[in-house]
């Protein structure tokens, strides 16, 4: 399948542009087969269109040589945890949802199965115990799968990796916007407040604050 | 670090580009795409019902229609009456069951209730969007402030919906009841209890 270009307004994401174009929507929300493997480079903010919009706001070289470099110490920090936590919880979420779509297929087999003993079971009784069967393999089925898949839980896996990453989204943008905590510090203390509160929300301690204090 | 007012300035015009305007496009596109699917989804559960009783309808009235092959030894020409009306009763059993499937789709991607969420988002990023500072503001002061407004009502509305969309994700009581059914009846076939413990979460 083709790969197109996303269009100029389109979300920055990660996701693979133009999958199953052309298909009806739910179909383009079901699970991948293959996952595609991550990107090493993705940026939340690219280059070139940061380049184009400081040069049509006529914005201060010293300004964007700033910026640059508190987007060159992110990438370092923060971006490359933030990469790994989005990937995850895109992995996570493809393999709930195939596990879950396997069930629902399961599931109405089985219903499918059952409805049909019940039809057959006057008319044609020597089938019955074929149905029978044919529903007993279903849900072994059924067991096996939820016994693999609940050995590392995809759902809070999920959850929780979107969570961790959505919480760094927002720290990389407080520290690029100089918000609070960062507000008030300077140089090594500044970069290091960032360092310390982005390797605490990838570890899952909150720092969903404003202040220093509240996060340690 | 950025309290000069041409670093306050680019700030605030990356992060109306990048943050706000990213964040107001990805809830947008979300909307549209899951309203799309919801009403897709909502159809093929509608044609699989109207189908469903046609079939029934149709079998029935077949059978009633037909009281010469309704008997233990049916006429040579019922042939083609008896293989209608077992198709209509397959059919009249394969399309509920296509129906349920589709059913729980929809409770496992919950389109209707993120709709309700990012549609939400998208109101309350308006009104941090109305925060934003002017470039006539000539106090700097001021300035400061309602970029601060800006950008903490922005990432406010994105933490709001993050606590919301994780609350939303739950593996619907269908298959649930499924996996339950199915390992009770896998125990009495293996007598193993302890199989599938954890399934329902996944």
């Amino acid at each position: 399948m083709s790969i197109a270009a996303p269009p100029e307004n389109a979300p920055i994401s990660q996701e693979k542009t133009g999958f199953r174009k052309g298909w009806p929507e739910w179909i383009r929300q079901l699970p991948m087969r293959r996952f595609p493997p991550p990107k090493p480079d993705f940026q939340l903010i690219d280059q070139q269109q940061l380049d184009a919009l400081m040069e049509s706001v006529k914005a201060d070289p010293q300004a964007i040589q700033r910026i640059k470099d508190d987007m060159q110490f992110l990438d370092h920090e923060l971006l490359r945890l933030f990469r790994e936590r989005d990937y995850q919880a895109k992995y996570e979420q493809n393999r709930y949802r195939t596990y879950q779509i396997t069930y629902m297929v399961l599931a109405a087999l089985a219903t499918l199965v059952g409805s049909l003993l019940a039809v057959t079971l006057r008319s044609v009784p020597q089938l019955a115990p074929w149905f029978g069967f044919a529903e007993t393999i279903i849900a072994l089925l059924a067991t096996y799968l939820a016994t693999i898949s609940g050995r590392e839980a995809p759902l809070p896996r999920w959850i929780e990796n979107r969570r961790r990453a959505e919480q760094l989204r927002r720290e990389y943008y407080r520290y690029l916007m100089d918000l609070p905590p960062y507000d008030t510090l300077k140089g090594f203390e500044r970069r290091k407040t960032l360092s310390l509160r982005a390797a605490q929300i990838n570890r899952g301690t909150p720092a969903e604050t404003n202040s220093v204090g509240k996060t340690g | 670090m950025a309290s000069s007012r041409p670093d306050l300035e680019a700030r605030y015009h990356m992060f109306e580009k990048f943050a706000l305007s990213d964040q107001r496009n990805y809830y947008k596109s979300t909307v549209s795409r899951f309203r799309e699917a919801a009403a897709q989804v909502n159809r093929i559960r509608a044609l699989m019902a109207l189908l469903t009783g046609v079939a029934a309808a149709a079998a029935s009235t077949i059978v009633s229609a037909s009281p010469q092959c309704n008997i233990a030894e049916p006429l040579p020409e019922c042939g083609v009456i008896i293989t209608g009306t077992s198709v209509l009763a397959v059919l009249a059993v394969i399309l509920p069951a296509i129906a349920a499937m589709f059913g729980t789709l929809a409770d496992l991607y919950q389109w209707d209730r993120l709709v309700t969420i990012y549609d939400e988002a998208l109101l309350n990023i308006e009104v941090a969007d109305a925060q934003s500072p002017d470039r006539e503001i000539e106090d700097d002061v001021t300035y400061h402030a309602a970029f601060l407004a800006f950008c903490e009502g922005t990432l406010s509305v994105m933490t709001d919906e993050s606590a919301q969309w994780g609350q939303s994700i739950r593996t619907p009581a269908q298959i649930e009841k499924f996996l339950e059914d199915a390992r009770r009846r896998a125990e009495l076939h293996s007598g193993d209890a302890s199989t599938g413990e954890n399934g329902a979460g996944g």
